[in-house]
């Protein structure tokens, strides 16, 4: 059976934890981050971002934080959530997959134009 | 920074619930803080149409996101975890959508039958159920003045009367206003007169309706006098003509040309007796002048008391009132009357509405019958399928439980169509009883009693007409129903089927008959020669301000602008002071004064008096019997002289020529000049001795508003061409005049018809609506219950029966079941025409061939219906059914 590391992400689980990896953020911040980063692409609602995070609680790959961690300028109402060590390894595991098969993505794409 | 607002934070919490619960639980809060962030952040600043993208795209992101996690979840969790409720609303659901056309013809039936019952209930509860729309509307009355020897005759208070009463203890406040004709002002501001409706109120008027002013104040005792140059606007009126600009206090504005001081601004609010109000002067109230004690010209309304009765109340009044008999002996004949306001202005719409709500409900029965029926003939084919469910172990509950959850889902969506529908049918209710409703009715909204009515009358149609079928079903007896898959219905299945469609007939029976009566008197009253030409006549009316014309100003006008409008249109131009068919006016003591009857109070009766000008008698082709109609010569110098109708001609000169004889009208003495035929006094036709004055010899009387009336081309479009001109013409004759409410004369003319055309409207909608649903009803008992017999009819071909032996089979039973329908509907549908007899006009209720037609219409719907039966049962090959089997 394979570790959870090693499943494929899905895109919103790979964004979602791209978007931790630069420090704990909230609901409407990380559904903000991850559509810039997506350059659109990602279109959700608040309901797609929750049931990810939930997804992503549920792996042990990210954390809620107490209040006491949450840091001092932001708003103590907002529920924050941070990466986990386990959440940056499965991150780390899903970039070198990504990068392993590039080259046979290229390879396959050879004919087609280049991305403008 | 804008917040999305509750709403919209209702909408996306309602949107919330395709989620699994424990996750809605876990994270609703902050699903809703983000969603008030992504709004607040992207839209508040945006349109519409921003917010319609960001709408739809997140209904249908989150629709997604939930039913998809939903259905993940019920995957793993497996059919175990499904709650009996939840399947049980899936499969009546999975039923409902199965059986698409028969859904749709139920939805579509109930949503009609709903929507039309809540629409009509809604005039009934704002009309008859709710209290008046002002504060404390229970203690809100109306004092009338009764003859003492005539006491079903109520007249309005005279000012002498009110001033003794106003002090009464019985009343917190007392107030007197002008209603007894609609009073309207010209009002110069921007380059375009307009006519401004006005009312003449006391001080007092706004306490009883407590109507606190906006700006400003409302009148004071002591400014009760005539042309106190005093007015309050309406909110709306403080609106259009000055912009809701605060210091319009102390503003003058001038109202019929005379400089009017604005005091305050108080809440649009339409009066109880007169409707929409835009501005309010001063009553002149002060002692004798026209407040004597035989002018009865006032409304009175008031506010009791708290713990007083209409009885006590009734008996200060009259207490107070022996003051105004002392000095007046006259007016010992009067006695006040009391009546609650609300029925005062209810009053003559009362037995309409009642009429109506009737027969929606009638309407809503038969749709539940017919939805009833539809549901017991599919429940006979489905009763394998229940009886399969039931061996297989579910319980007669359940089978129950599921047959009334469909139901319910059916009433359901029909409710919701049904709301739409009233709220649609609401828009334009307004525009229909604009001319019957009481004044209020224009405010009517659906609001959350209408809602709770709608919720209830869908409950009651589910269960009505899903129990019959719902309970039989669950009598199933698996053993036999899956035996015998062919066996057709026991006896007392059809004859329940049978009774329903009899139902139907007889519902749909009376309902026709009455919109037919009322068919009957439209036609009646259509035919009803009113005397002059109704058709391709223009009418509008032209007041003149007195402060800028006195009588002789008036005279010359009124003289002048008919030939004006004459010679730039050549049609015949005339005005009156009264147009017929609108009811008496004037009506004054007349009598001969030469004759037979000369002097003798036998020729002596009460007459019309109508004062007309130019070629009025041409412009209405009213016909002249004798003599000639006013000309040039009869002015102010000449002899008083009158025009009489053929009614006053008979009754003051029988046997002798009227023209040349002597007249004597209240003070007037003159000389008949020419006799008239008579003219309708009301829609019905009847008419009244009638005496005309020439405008030029009468305009001192009073100032009278006069009804102009242009001839027509012969074509209306045309002749609706010419208004444009009109006023250009009107415009050089004065620029501050105005062409008040321009229409076609039968436009006018046919306002008494309004309360009929209402009833008709509806009644004719219901009765269509009850019939086409008796004629599916029947269709489908008949083809239902031949599907059955097939084998019986097979056999008897085989054994030698004729085609049109079985066809008289399937005929014979469905004119049994009309001729029972008509036999129970009949006396229904005569009892029912009595209660609309107040409406109708030359024709009774008992009508004999208005209760033939409807009879024979029955019946031919019914065997219309057969039809097909009837056509299917020739065709049955005896062969191929009998090896069915």
């Amino acid at each position: 059976m394979l570790d959870d590391s090693q499943h494929p992400l899905t895109a919103l689980d790979f964004s979602v934890l791209l978007v931790l990896s630069e420090g704990p953020s909230y609901g409407y911040g990380i559904m903000k981050a991850v559509g810039n980063r997506s350059h659109g692409g990602l279109d959700l609602a608040p309901g797609n971002i929750y049931q990810g995070l939930d997804r992503l609680i549920s792996r042990g790959w990210i954390r809620e934080l107490e209040q006491s961690e949450i840091p001092s300028q932001a708003d103590a109402r907002r529920r924050y959530f941070a990466i986990t060590e386990s959440g940056s390894r499965a991150a780390a595991a899903e970039a070198r997959r990504l990068s392993a098969i590039m080259p046979a993505v290229r390879r396959s794409l050879r004919g087609l134009p280049a991305e403008g | 920074m804008r917040s999305p607002g509750r709403a919209r934070t209702w909408l996306y919490r309602q949107l919330l619930r395709s989620h699994p619960t424990a996750f809605r639980r876990r994270y609703e809060h902050e699903l809703i803080s983000t969603f008030t962030d992504a709004w607040t952040e992207q839209i508040a600043a945006t349109g519409p149409l921003a917010e319609l993208a960001f709408w739809h795209r997140l209904v249908s992101r989150e629709l997604a996101a939930g039913l998809t996690a939903r259905w993940h979840l019920r995957r793993e969790s497996g059919p175990a975890a499904r709650t009996p409720l939840r399947t049980d609303l899936r499969l009546a659901w999975r039923s409902v959508l199965r059986a698409q056309g028969l859904s749709a013809v139920v939805v579509l039936t109930l949503g009609l039958g709903i929507g039309a019952s809540t629409l009509v209930y809604t005039v009934v509860d704002f009309t008859l159920l709710r209290p008046l729309p002002y504060a404390d509307a229970g203690r809100l009355v109306r004092v009338y003045l009764a003859d003492r020897e005539d006491p079903g005759e109520l007249a309005a208070v005279t000012g002498a009367h009110y001033l003794s009463y106003r002090g009464a203890a019985a009343f917190e406040v007392l107030a007197p206003v002008y209603t007894m004709e609609p009073t309207y002002a010209d009002v110069s501001s921007g380059d375009v007169p307009r006519r401004i409706r006005t009312l003449r109120v006391g001080a007092a008027y706004f306490d009883v309706l407590t109507q606190q002013p906006i700006v400003g104040r409302v009148f004071r005792a002591e400014e009760e006098r005539a042309n106190a140059g005093l007015v309050v606007l309406s909110e709306h009126a403080w609106h259009t003509l000055h912009g809701s600009s605060v210091d319009v206090v102390g503003t003058r504005i001038a109202l019929d040309g005379a400089p009017h001081e604005v005091v305050g601004v108080v809440p649009s609010a339409a009066d109880p007796v007169a409707g929409t109000v835009d501005a309010y002067v001063p009553l002149d109230l002060t002692p004798g002048g026209v407040n004597h004690a035989d002018n009865n010209y006032l409304t009175l309304i008031g506010r009791l008391a708290r713990e007083t009765t209409v009885a006590s109340a009734r008996g200060a009044l009259a207490a107070a009132g022996r003051a105004v008999e002392a000095e007046a002996p006259e007016a010992i004949r009067w006695t006040p009357r009391i009546i609650p306001l609300q029925e005062d202005v209810v009053g003559d719409t009362r037995g309409l509405f009642l009429v109506l709500l009737g027969a929606v409900a009638v309407m809503l029965a038969i749709i539940c019958v017919n939805v009833a029926n539809l549901f017991l003939v599919r429940g006979t084919q489905r009763r394998r399928e229940l009886a399969v469910h039931m061996a297989l172990g579910c319980s007669g509950r359940t089978v129950l439980r599921r047959l009334l959850m469909e139901s319910g889902i059916l009433a359901i969506c029909g409710g919701v169509l049904g709301a739409l529908l009233a709220s649609w049918g609401l828009g334009i209710l307004p525009l229909l009883l604009r001319e019957v409703g009481p004044a209020h009715l224009s405010g009517v909204a659906i609001d959350g009693r209408i809602l709770a009515f709608l919720l209830v009358v869908t409950g009651a149609t589910g269960l009505a007409f899903g129990a019959a079928p719902a309970l039989r079903a669950a009598r199933i007896d698996p053993a036999t129903d899956l035996a015998g898959a062919r066996q057709s219905p026991d006896r007392s299945t059809r004859r329940l089927h049978d009774a329903l469609a009899v139902v139907q007939i007889a519902i749909a029976l009376v309902l026709l008959t009455s919109a037919s009566l009322l068919l009957v008197t439209f036609e009646r009253l259509r035919a009803v020669d009113l005397g002059f030409a109704v058709d391709d006549v223009l009418t509008f009316s032209v007041a003149l301000p007195d402060s800028r014309y006195d009588a002789e100003a008036r005279a010359r006008f009124h003289d002048e602008f008919p030939r004006r409008l004459s010679e730039l249109t050549g049609a015949s131009v005339g005005a009156v002071s009264h147009l017929p068919t609108l009811g008496s006016s004037f009506s004054w003591g007349a009598g001969p004064l030469t004759g037979p009857l000369g002097g003798d109070d036998r020729g002596w009766t009460q007459a019309d008096q109508r004062v007309v000008t130019g070629d009025y008698f041409a412009a209405m082709s009213i016909p002249v019997v004798g003599g000639r109609t006013f000309s040039d010569g009869d002015g102010n110098a000449a002899p008083r002289r009158f025009v009489i109708n053929r009614a006053a001609a008979e009754r003051f000169f029988p046997g002798i020529d009227p023209v040349g004889q002597g007249v004597r009208v209240a003070f007037l003495r003159g000389e008949v000049v020419g006799v008239v035929e008579n003219v309708a006094v009301d829609v019905e036709g009847g008419h009244v001795p009638e005496v005309y004055h020439a405008h030029r010899q009468f305009a001192d009387n009073r100032n009278w508003i006069l009804d102009y009336v242009v001839s027509g081309t012969g074509d209306q479009r045309q002749t609706l061409a010419r208004l444009p001109a009109l006023r250009t013409a009107l415009t050089a004759m004065d620029p501050q005049l105005v062409l008040f409410q321009p229409r076609p004369l039968e436009a006018v003319v046919g306002r008494g018809l309004a309360e009929r055309k209402v009833a008709l409207f509806f009644l004719v909608g219901f009765a269509v609506t009850a019939t086409t649903l008796a004629v599916l009803g029947v269709y489908a008992v008949l083809a239902h219950g031949m599907l059955h017999r097939r084998r019986e009819i097979a056999v008897r071909l085989a054994l030698g029966a004729t085609g049109g032996g079985v066809r008289l089979l399937v005929l014979r039973r469905a004119l049994a079941l009309a001729a029972l329908a008509i036999g129970i509907g009949l006396p229904i549908a005569l009892a029912f025409g009595r209660s609309l007899e107040f409406l109708m006009f030359h024709v009774t209720a008992a009508d004999p061939l208005v209760l033939a037609g409807v009879t024979a219409v029955m019946l031919g719907a019914t065997l219309g219906a057969a039809w097909p039966t009837v056509r299917g049962v020739g065709r049955i090959e005896p062969a191929a059914v009998l090896r069915e089997e």
